[in-house]
């Protein structure tokens, strides 16, 4: 099969969604970093109180950006600091799409909705390459035929 | 009777739908025979890994404190710092997955901590003149996200982050 079809007809809900934390908003920072170690993801997604629904994203980059010199912030909310109202894909969105998005906007993570907005995974880099290497491995480890291999006689006793 | 509807053949570069039989697309002229679309994906993902223009790695040498290196991934906007030994060979790699696992919450006193204690060291290399498919394999059985490109001596000359490659993928090789 071609990538660049597999790519144009394969939805995102068909790859990995899993390995990230998913917390409430008001989670403190010192716990959604806990979390994060404990789940060994980089990226929680953050859902408002009672509805469930997205209300932002926070990644291993916030907590570069705002932790990691000082630990002034743990007490804070996770809401305080993370990316509110990030871009998402919804399950129908196409791996074409997603890579289109991830590229151009520089996003390592997608939150995935629901067609209703419900959270349904987040979409990592890592993802799409595993997806890539799971499905294609010969386009990905067949090296280009080299004229030296060929036998010369026909092989057999 | 009806006549049956046209079954046509997409483009894969342009999304142009040509009509059924067509061996090259009427609207960007690529090719639309199979074969040949999988020989030039094939060929693209064999290509060394200066296509993907790697960038120029920062590092810093084992001198260096956590405060020098947490420094510089957060202004020079990188993921990872490479660090160098006495003749500027790579010696371990730090990154940011290292601030949230092992650094933010956990040690207060970065500027006396030296990087040498919590780098991972000896990290997997490539040379640029490797495939991009040696680099997608690293990434997805191990899970890097950066793999510093070396010289016959060592030497850091690049880095090529998985955001090189989904880059690639979006425009690589779909469409070249």
């Amino acid at each position: 099969m071609r990538l660049a079809q597999a790519f144009s007809e394969t939805k995102v809900s068909h790859l990995d969604l899993t390995g990230f934390a998913r917390l409430p908003a008001s989670t403190s920072v010192a716990e959604a970093l806990e979390q994060m170690r404990v789940s060994r993801s980089t990226v929680v997604l953050v859902e408002g109180e009672g509805d469930g629904k997205l209300v932002g994203i926070f990644t291993e980059r916030d907590v570069l950006l705002k932790i990691a010199d000082s630990t002034d912030a743990l007490g804070e909310a996770v809401s305080d600091l993370m990316t509110s109202n990030p871009q998402v894909l919804t399950v129908d969105d196409t791996v074409s799409e997603a890579l289109s998005l991830m590229s151009g906007g520089h996003y390592r993570n997608v939150p995935v909705l629901s067609e209703s907005g419900q959270i349904v995974g987040n979409l990592s880099q890592h993802a799409v390459i595993r997806f890539l290497t799971d499905h294609f491995p010969r386009e990905i480890y067949n090296l280009p035929p080299d004229p030296e291999l060929i036998p010369r006689t026909r092989e057999g006793a | 009777m009806t006549e049956a509807p046209m079954d046509g053949i997409e483009c894969p570069a342009c999304g142009h739908e040509n009509i059924s039989g067509a061996d090259t697309c009427e609207e960007c002229v690529a090719t639309l025979v199979v074969d040949q679309i999988e020989d030039r994906e094939t060929a693209a993902l064999q290509s060394s890994l200066l296509r993907l223009g790697p960038r120029h790695p920062e590092s810093v040498d084992l001198t260096a404190t956590l405060a020098d290196v947490i420094g510089k991934l957060q202004k020079r906007n990188v993921g990872c710092v490479l660090v160098t030994g006495h003749g500027e060979e790579l010696v371990g790699i730090f990154t940011e997955r290292d601030v949230l696992y092992r650094v933010a919450g956990l040690i207060d006193r970065a500027a006396s901590i030296p990087v040498e204690s919590l780098m991972t060291p000896k990290p997997s290399t490539l040379r640029p003149s490797d495939p991009i498919s040696h680099a997608l394999h690293l990434m997805a059985v191990h899970g890097f996200r950066h793999i510093p490109l070396i010289d016959d001596d060592g030497r850091p000359v690049g880095v090529v982050s998985l955001r090189d490659i989904i880059r690639f993928m979006s425009q690589g090789v779909a469409v070249a």
